[in-house]
């Protein structure tokens, strides 16, 4: 039986969590699951989830006999989720020093605690995907270990009228390192993932992730992440699949001499809505935190960028810097900005800019004036705009890979009438 | 409420912080306390008010009845009992004055003491003053010489006695009655204020300026002024507000409606000073205001400057709607929060017609316990080709128990505009006070010098005498706050 995503969809999750005791995790969590957020919820507002609401979901019971059908980067080690389950079978041998393990119903308890501390306690994915995940997936780096491969966590799997629900825990322990690619490319009408990053003190993690779910799927990213001393997070998001998708990040550095980046691009067409939320918490002395956003927006698209900075009372010396800018294309779509400050500090120096319009007419008459037709122009323009961030955000080995994923994005969008 | 030997002693102690802060002994006529369809109905047979009015006022009511009291503004307050305030107050004197020399002289005192230019004065000054007590307009000055040209500055009671086709027309069609809960309010219950008419292709030959003073307990001041300029018109207006220390919050939710036509332009200037309260945040105006300028026609040209300095809580977004090709708004903010002060102020920028340009340029001071919030919006609606929008908001933070924040929303629907938004938030710099210390500056006066610097930009919009005036001001509202 399928249900509306409004009042039966959460009626069948009841009926599930009802089977574990009211401690255990999972009735937590969907006992703490009130209503969907709408127009009302000051972070929805711009995002709103009126044609998910019209929707026959249920959730899914991850098919074990499905295979693989994205192609792996070639030397990665790769982590495989479908539908929500992670896969052994499909996964890499990790190397020495890198754990995975699957959480306990207590140890879920502490994961579901901790989620809860942060400002992600009411997102819908917290608590729904923990209420039905299959289960939480920890990846934990031990002390002192520099992991040289690349991880690529691949999600996949889902159907038409299902939702998905893959819930992940990475750890770095202390002076560890790590560089992971996700991916996503769903099928179904729904995922909502979770995550909780913790670096321990001087860890250091690259993180990418390229959203690229079904045109038609809704995906409802939801990323916590906690930043201990001089542990460094270096992060990059490429949106450009699914009908809707938002990611949402909270990063609180909670420990002096931090250093967060926290860098996106979303590329938009047809009738995509697209939306980069972050928050980010200075709650200790000397940390810094840069944030670049870029935005690509074509056809009947919308594009969102909602970044907050926060600085709490005793955060003197915080160091935080946002820039966001888009650029639209098309008549019909797009662009909505709110760059956000909370300032109780006041040694800060904290400095947000955001620009939405079109190209510079200035550059593209440069061109012009030197033989390139004008739609070339345009399209040289676009890519430099997008590759210029790629270049700072990610790691030369990825640095191809996701340039052409942005590429094949772009061209989807570039036709004849945006040039 | 009574105030204690104990406030009483208190309020005298900071009295020298605010020198608004004396209460003008005056015989009031009041409504009953309390606010339900009589005391509206109360209020409009008081004013004398044609039916229509009185239907409007009842529509507003209801409207408000069924609203809820906005609360994502960032700023904390007890919830106000609506119920515990008085709607109506006037002094009590004669029914029709033909001359200043008729006012009570009490209140001739008040406005000696606010420093605001009356009698010969006013002359030298040439400023067409309409004073606003309580609820009710007391005295309109340089009337006649403005009729000359043909423009109308009357309390908007007048107005709707004598030009109730042009009230009747444009009251409402700015903000209109149910546009949020304290406008909502403030149509139900507004008992006076100005109306400005300035006819086709005049240029109002002097500054005309507007005082606003509650002096009642526990009354509000819900005024309501209306400025429409026709063609290729001009006029600059100027609203001061103060008053008294008390102990208790006092309500002040009024409503500003522009509407500027083909060429015209509109400067609305007000250097606010509503009583803050005292330093630990006991007493002080609530204001809660909404403002909005209506660029109907083309080319039109609708600027604000504010200077907020005053009242304990300040929600204040005054916006422009640029309806008209072409039409230009501005918005330029000074706005400091002290003590306990809380400031959520803005603007908001809704480009509609083509061409129209948008300048906002904020800055905020934030200095003890106090939190200071900028809230703008910038819209780009589909129509409103090449457009353009810049906005500046730079926040100032004196001490670190104090918070400064930045909450703009850019919504953009057309590829061939541009939006623009730069903020950024800091301390003093060492080096500027540093140098200013070597040069023999104590760090108060050192403090006042740069936060004046700070604020140039936006000073240097206000007119002459009221620029003055707000340099003073910014000062003594930091008074206290470093060393």
């Amino acid at each position: 039986m399928q249900h509306s995503i409004k009042d039966d969809y959460i009626n069948s999750i009841r009926n599930y969590t009802n089977q574990f005791e009211d401690n255990n995790f999972r009735s937590i969590a969907c006992k703490d699951f009130k209503s969907w957020p709408g127009p009302r919820d000051e972070t929805w507002r711009l995002s709103r989830l009126g044609s998910l609401s019209r929707k026959k979901i249920k959730p899914i019971y991850p098919n074990l006999k499905k295979t693989n059908n994205t192609s792996n980067l070639i030397g990665s080690k790769i982590i495989h989720f479908v539908d929500g389950a992670y896969r052994d079978d499909l996964s890499s041998k990790l190397p020495s020093g890198v754990n995975l393990s699957i959480l306990s119903d207590s140890e879920s308890l502490k994961y579901l605690q901790k989620i809860k501390k942060s400002n992600l306690s009411n997102h819908p994915s917290t608590n729904i995907s923990l209420s039905c995940t299959p289960s939480i997936i920890k990846l934990t780096v031990i002390k002192n270990i520099k992991v040289k491969d690349f991880f690529e966590i691949i999600y996949e799997g889902g159907e038409d009228s299902h939702s998905v629900h893959p819930v992940l825990y990475i750890e770095l322990e202390e002076n560890s390192s790590l560089s992971v690619i996700e991916r996503f490319n769903h099928l179904s009408s729904l995922v909502m993932p979770l995550q909780l990053t913790e670096l321990g003190n001087k860890a250091s993690l690259n993180s990418i992730k390229i959203f690229n779910d079904n045109k038609k799927t809704h995906n409802l990213s939801a990323h916590c992440i906690n930043l201990s001393e001089k542990s460094n997070l270096n992060s990059f998001s490429l949106i450009k699949g699914g009908v809707f998708t938002r990611s949402e990040t909270h990063a609180y550095l909670n420990g002096c001499g931090a250093k967060l980046n926290l860098n996106g691009i979303y590329i938009s067409g047809n009738k995509q809505h697209h939306d980069l939320t972050t928050a980010i918490y200075h709650d200790v002395p000397d940390c810094t935190s840069k944030q670049i956003v870029r935005g690509v927006l074509g056809g009947k698209s919308t594009g969102v960028f909602q970044g907050k900075v926060r600085v709490a009372q005793h955060a003197q010396r915080t160091d935080g810097q946002q820039m966001s800018k888009s650029i639209l294309l098309s008549e019909n779509a797009s662009a909505n900005a709110k760059p956000e400050l909370e300032i109780y500090a006041d040694d800060v120096i904290c400095a947000h800019g955001a620009t939405v319009g079109e190209l510079d007419d200035d550059q593209l008459f440069y061109l012009n004036s030197r033989g390139v037709p004008m739609d070339k122009a345009r399209e040289i323009l676009i890519k430099a705009f997008l590759e210029d961030m790629i270049n700072q955000s990610v790691d030369n080995s990825l640095h191809d890979f996701v340039f052409k994923e942005a590429e094949l994005a772009l061209s989807l969008i570039i036709t004849k009438e945006t040039l | 409420m009574v105030a204690t030997k104990e406030t009483i002693d208190k309020v005298k102690e900071v009295a020298n912080s605010y020198k608004y802060g004396f209460v003008t002994k005056l015989e009031a006529e009041k409504a009953p306390l309390g606010l339900n369809e009589e005391i509206v109905k109360f209020i409009s047979k008081k004013k004398k008010e044609p039916k229509w009015l009185l239907d409007w006022r009842l529509k507003a009511y209801k409207k408000w009845l069924s609203m809820e009291e906005p609360n994502w503004a960032m700023v904390n307050f007890p919830k106000i009992d609506f119920q515990d305030i008085y709607y109506y107050s006037a002094p009590k004197t004669k029914p029709k004055l033909n001359s200043l020399d008729e006012v009570d002289p009490e209140l001739l005192k008040t406005y000696e003491k606010l420093g605001i230019p009356i009698k010969e004065q006013e002359v030298l000054a040439g400023v067409a003053v309409d004073y606003v007590f309580d609820s009710v307009s007391v005295a309109t000055t340089f009337r006649e010489k403005l009729a000359d040209e043909g423009i109308i500055f009357c309390p908007i009671s007048e107005a709707v006695q004598n030009y109730p086709d042009l009230v009747k027309k444009y009251i409402g069609s700015v903000i209109p009655i149910g546009d949020n809960y304290y406008a909502a309010l403030n149509s139900a219950v507004f008992t006076d204020g100005s109306f400005v008419y300035v006819p086709k292709g005049v240029k109002c030959p002097m500054e005309l300026s507007t005082y606003f003073r509650i002096n009642e307990q526990n009354s509000g001041q819900f005024e309501r002024t209306l400025i429409i300029v026709e063609d290729n018109s001009y006029v600059s207006y100027l609203e001061g507000c103060t008053a008294p220390q008390r102990d208790e919050n006092q309500l002040h939710a009024a409503v500003v409606e522009l509407v500027a036509m083909d060429d015209a332009e509109i400067k609305y200037s007000t250097v606010q000073n509503w009583y803050p309260g005292d330093k630990d945040g006991k007493g002080g105006i609530y204001n809660f205001v909404t403002k909005r300028g209506n660029c109907l026609g083309k080319r039109s040209k609708i600027s604000w400057t504010q200077v907020e300095t005053g009242s304990a809580i300040t929600w204040k977004y005054p916006s422009c709607v640029l309806r008209g090709d072409n039409s230009v708004g501005e918005f330029y903010s000074v706005a400091v929060a002290n003590n306990a002060q809380q400031a959520d102020t803005g603007t908001k920028m809704i480009h509609i017609g083509k061409n129209t340009k948008s300048t906002i340029i904020s800055k905020g001071i934030s200095a003890g316990k106090a939190q200071n919030t900028y809230r703008g919006q910038v819209q780009i609606q589909k129509n409103a080709k090449g457009s353009r929008n810049f906005t500046q908001c730079d926040s100032l933070l004196i001490g670190d128990q104090c918070g400064a924040h930045t909450v703009p929303y850019i919504n953009q629907h057309t590829p061939s505009s541009r939006v623009e938004h730069e903020a950024t938030t800091s301390k003093i710099s060492e080096d500027q006070l540093f140098y200013c210390l070597q040069r023999g500056l104590d760090t108060e006066q050192a403090t006042s010098l740069i936060v004046n610097g700070f604020c140039k930009e936006v000073m240097k919009e206000l007119p002459m005498e009221f620029a003055v005036e707000a340099q003073k001001l910014i000062g003594i509202s930091l008074e206290g706050s470093v060393g």
